[in-house]
């Protein structure tokens, strides 16, 4: 148990490792700055790899927290807030706040009309940040947002690796909180949810409130994933948190073998890998190439990308 | 006067539209009791259970937990107070193992529950290795539950059942489904429980009911036909007539 611990531990900084030296080393900065999107993406995947995967419950709206997380940032930003660590905070505060005050409609429900709510929730944040044109600059978005410094009187982020980096240490902390959170007591009670309520209700568990939890998490870490959108590309409007982001999302966590939130992140780098590459290639054909890369998922990889490796042998379900 | 039972129920129905399910049931069970209600299908066992474990609600009457109305209290509530309870079919997350089956069972009510600490929930693990080796499924610890058999289900079910230290325990057709093996098993197990647990067990399985019950209670459409020790009431012409042509008590 101990063993199995250390050994995740140490993949975890090998992994993180090679993402900050290695691969800025090899790769150069404009491919640096296209990988960048991911970090963005990958978070909100992984909120939904726990709430669909860990807990059951099926989300089309993580769209919605991480709007709530992008403009906080945005708007923190352009009033000369850049410190990144404070963006952070107020980006996650926000989106689990916004998962915390919705989350109670929809931990009431389960399958198909679960994912009807949170759709409509991810539909109705889109229209607001649409139309709230004092707050959000409506449909022309919020531009002109300054860069983010590492902390007080840093020097701001410009060089492509820098932010990179940036991005990678963040994502993998709170990579590391949700493995840490999964492996609680609370992540075997999401599981045993999961699998029959009515069980861990008979034994006296608060069920519902473990949902909220892991609804609440899910925002944080998609609030997360907006304050990164914010920080690499400097601009935010209606058309980056709308249905197609939360469908990309849920995407991310399929191609991950829905349950794994590392999975979650290559995932969401493969996304933005068919999305901004390839799609350059054959321009006007990205969502059928995402299209076509999710149907081969399903069927050539049912455990996901990471199903491939990362279960233990005879794992199973 | 003897002191008030551990848990009463007065006039209590359940009415689904015009079909009363279970009408005007009272009952009564003693710490320590052994009790079983028994009747032919349809006889309203399983819902009195649900009522008892508050997945169900009466359309009348008062269920009582050492003389407090348990009124709407859900099922995770009357657990915490001390209600466990197993399912017809057994009830297990199938993708833990069998051991964190047991622990999470035993979190709500141990002494080092709180959802933040992963030690003591390794603590806990460990003990609760006692509660599978008590039911004799300590060498399936470590097999994730959803492959074990049915039997072998039934067995991890009731150690986690056991290890939220109920002091009362459900069991709804324990040994429906088993082999003669696994449920002369599952009597010896439920003879060794705690003498302070009170067992309520609805059963079809009369020679199951005779070797563990101390009390009987016959329900028939939904109404209590028979109160007694089991021999009393296999004695007793009404419920011969209903159990027409089945086995002897």
């Amino acid at each position: 148990m101990r063993g199995e611990a250390r050994t995740k531990l140490l993949g975890a900084l090998a992994l993180t490792a090679l993402a900050l030296f290695v691969v800025p080393a090899v790769l150069d900065d404009g491919t640096l700055a296209m990988l960048a999107p991911a970090a963005a993406l990958g978070l909100p995947a992984v909120g939904v790899s726990v709430l669909t995967g860990r807990a059951g419950l099926p989300t089309l709206g993580q769209g919605a927290p991480f709007a709530v997380g992008a403009y906080a940032t945005a708007l923190l930003a352009r009033a000369g807030l850049t410190v990144g660590p404070l963006q952070l905070l107020a980006a996650a505060l926000a989106g689990a706040l916004f998962a915390l005050l919705t989350g109670p409609v929809v931990v009431r429900a389960r399958g198909a009309t679960a994912l009807m709510i949170t759709l409509a929730l991810g539909e109705l944040v889109a229209t607001a940040a649409g139309r709230w044109t004092s707050v959000t600059g409506g449909t022309d978005g919020l531009a002109g947002i300054p860069a983010v410094r590492l902390w007080w009187g840093g020097a701001p982020l410009t060089d492509d690796t820098a932010l990179y980096r940036y991005l990678v240490v963040v994502t993998a902390l709170a990579l590391g909180a949700t493995v840490l959170v999964l492996g609680s007591p609370l992540g075997l009670l999401l599981a045993g949810s999961r699998d029959h309520e009515e069980r861990m209700r008979a034994a006296g568990h608060r069920v519902g409130a473990a949902l909220l939890a892991a609804c609440t998490g899910a925002g944080a870490l998609a609030g997360l994933g907006g304050a990164l959108l914010v920080t690499e590309q400097s601009y935010v409007s209606p058309a980056d948190v709308g249905f197609g982001t939360s469908s990309l999302v849920l995407l991310a966590a399929v191609l991950g073998g829905i349950g794994s939130p590392l999975g979650a992140l290559a995932g969401a780098v493969l996304v933005v890998v068919v999305r901004d590459q390839l799609a350059a290639r054959w321009p006007g054909h990205g969502p059928l190439l995402l299209g076509a890369l999710f149907v081969a998922a399903v069927y050539l990889l049912p455990d996901g990308v990471a199903g491939v490796r990362l279960r233990r042998p005879g794992g199973g379900r | 006067m003897s002191p008030a039972p551990l848990l009463a129920l007065t006039a209590v129905s359940r009415r689904y539209g015009p079909l009363t399910a279970v009408d005007r049931v009272d009952l009564a069970i003693r710490d320590g009791e052994r009790h079983a209600v028994i009747g032919p299908n349809g006889a309203g066992k399983s819902t009195l259970l649900a009522l008892i474990a508050g997945t169900t609600r009466p359309s009348a009457g008062r269920i009582l937990l050492d003389g407090r109305d348990l009124g709407a209290a859900g099922p995770a509530r009357r657990a915490r107070a001390g209600i466990a309870r197993t399912f017809q079919q057994p009830a297990v997350a199938d993708s833990l193992t069998a051991l964190d089956n047991v622990a999470l069972a035993a979190w709500p009510r141990a002494a080092e529950r709180g959802l933040w600490r992963p030690g003591r929930y390794r603590a806990l693990r460990t003990r609760c290795l006692d509660w599978l080796d008590r039911v004799g499924a300590a060498d399936l610890a470590d097999q994730q539950a959803g492959e074990l058999s049915h039997g072998q289900r039934r067995l991890v079910e009731l150690a986690a059942a056991l290890a939220g230290r109920p002091r009362l325990l459900l069991l709804d057709e324990p040994a429906a489904g088993l082999t003669d093996t696994e449920s002369a098993r599952l009597v010896a197990v439920l003879a060794e429980l705690p003498a302070e647990v009170s067992l309520l067990l609805v059963e079809h399985d009369l020679a199951f009911v005779g070797a563990l019950a101390g009390l009987v209670t016959v329900l028939h459409e939904g109404r209590v036909l028979a109160h007694g020790t089991p021999a009393a009431v296999g004695a007793d012409p009404a419920v011969r007539a209903v159990y027409l042509g089945a086995r002897e008590l």
